[in-house]
């Protein structure tokens, strides 16, 4: 049986912008510009003056730019100081399922990579939907804030798939990259409650660093320790208490046949298991699944007008309430 | 959101900083399809 590491990385390595429906590439790139606004209006935050006077301060041969003010960095200070400015304002879009964040934080991670390689729009649309994939179906999977890690944990799996698709990993780096990654980020939930400090703006921020940092040093042929997830010291002993399995992929055809409901059923789901994970058991597609697809229809429309629409809001913990689902785009091909 | 009401966010968000460049970012951001070198976009982003 794959492991997670093996089930994200074959999801990522053939997954090609070719693949994507026209709604998906559509909402990137909506998502790109809401992602990018936000980070401007992130400029003059604190912790983002902070972020980019020490991203600032270095000089690279493989330079990337800091947004806002043009100058180049290491592409891991860039893309902290980008993160930074694009969660600052907490105005980014979020996703709410057995854990929660912002999936538009990992777009620093796919900038900056991309940036560095000389990637096309395309690519960057690519690693972005399949960022959002690996973050919402960890999300859905887990959740790992009662056991007190923060959701920056699964963020940096999602951040280094997105850093790595960019780049262009091969499949043994893009393997590396994640088993680096899951070793050495699991973050603590504190960064969200009691003395909430200017941390909490930058902490995916800083798995989408140390993501970027992971993908470099794979691609100079540093290793990680495996199984992470599967292995006794691993991610399901340490932080999940308990082993897992991943709902299919968007796009991801063979689940999607087996499961009956290819790509027109692309919507995202409020939680629980999905209909492939139910497959797996032996269970036939049942009316249940034609029922959980209306539902999921009717959210998908419902969503497209929750996006968030208000104004910046003072810091504050809010993945709790349960209304704010944005759409997110799914690969399909 | 609809693809307008995004639009005057990235306006409403941008504006200050980058009033300059907002329209063609945005024109960049909308064909990213087509754009040839990500870096070309990211360096738009750049107060005026």
């Amino acid at each position: 049986m794959a492991t997670i590491v093996e089930t994200l990385t074959d999801y990522a390595l053939p997954l090609r912008f070719e693949h994507l429906p026209p709604d998906v590439v559509h909402q990137a790139k909506r998502l790109l510009i809401d992602t990018l606004g936000c980070a401007i209006g992130g400029f003059g935050g604190e912790p983002s003056v902070v972020a980019r006077a020490l991203a600032e301060s270095v000089s690279s041969r493989q330079p990337a730019t800091v947004l806002g003010t043009g100058r180049e960095t290491s592409p891991d200070l860039a893309t902290f100081a980008n993160g930074v400015m694009i969660r600052y304002l907490d105005f980014n879009d979020g996703y709410t399922s057995q854990e929660s964040g912002h999936p538009s934080d990992a777009i620093a991670a796919v900038l900056s990579p991309a940036e560095i390689v000389h990637g096309d729009g395309r690519s960057v649309i690519t690693a972005t939907v399949l960022a959002y994939e690996v973050f919402c179906r960890l999300c859905d999977a887990v959740s790992v804030r009662a056991r007190g890690f923060d959701h920056v944990t699964h963020g940096v799996v999602a951040s280094t798939a997105g850093a790595a698709k960019a780049m262009g990993l091969s499949r043994a780096q893009t393997i590396q990259a994640l088993n680096m990654s899951v070793a050495a980020n699991s973050a603590l939930y504190q960064t969200r409650i009691g003395d909430v400090s200017l941390w909490k703006g930058c902490a995916f921020a800083n798995a989408s660093r140390n993501a970027v940092f992971a993908a470099m040093l794979a691609a100079q042929g540093l290793t990680g320790p495996s199984p992470i997830f599967e292995g006794p010291g691993g991610f399901f002993n340490a932080v999940s208490r308990g082993p897992f399995a991943l709902a299919p992929f968007g796009g991801d055809r063979d689940e999607a046949l087996r499961a009956g409901v290819l790509a027109r059923s692309r919507a995202t789901r409020a939680g629980g298991e999905g209909e492939g994970q139910r497959l797996r058991r032996g269970e036939s597609p049942s009316a249940r699944g034609h029922a959980e697809r209306g539902r999921a229809r009717d959210r998908r429309g419902r969503a497209r007008h929750r996006h968030r629409s208000v104004s910046p809001r003072p810091l504050e913990e809010s993945h709790d309430r349960r209304g704010d689902r944005s759409q997110v785009p799914r690969a399909g091909r | 959101m609809t693809d307008g009401e995004i639009e005057a966010k990235f306006r409403g968000l941008a504006g200050d900083l980058l009033p300059a460049q907002t329209d063609a970012l945005l024109e960049r951001l909308w064909n990213l399809d087509q754009v040839k070198d990500i870096g070309e976009v990211i360096k738009m982003v750049r107060r005026s």
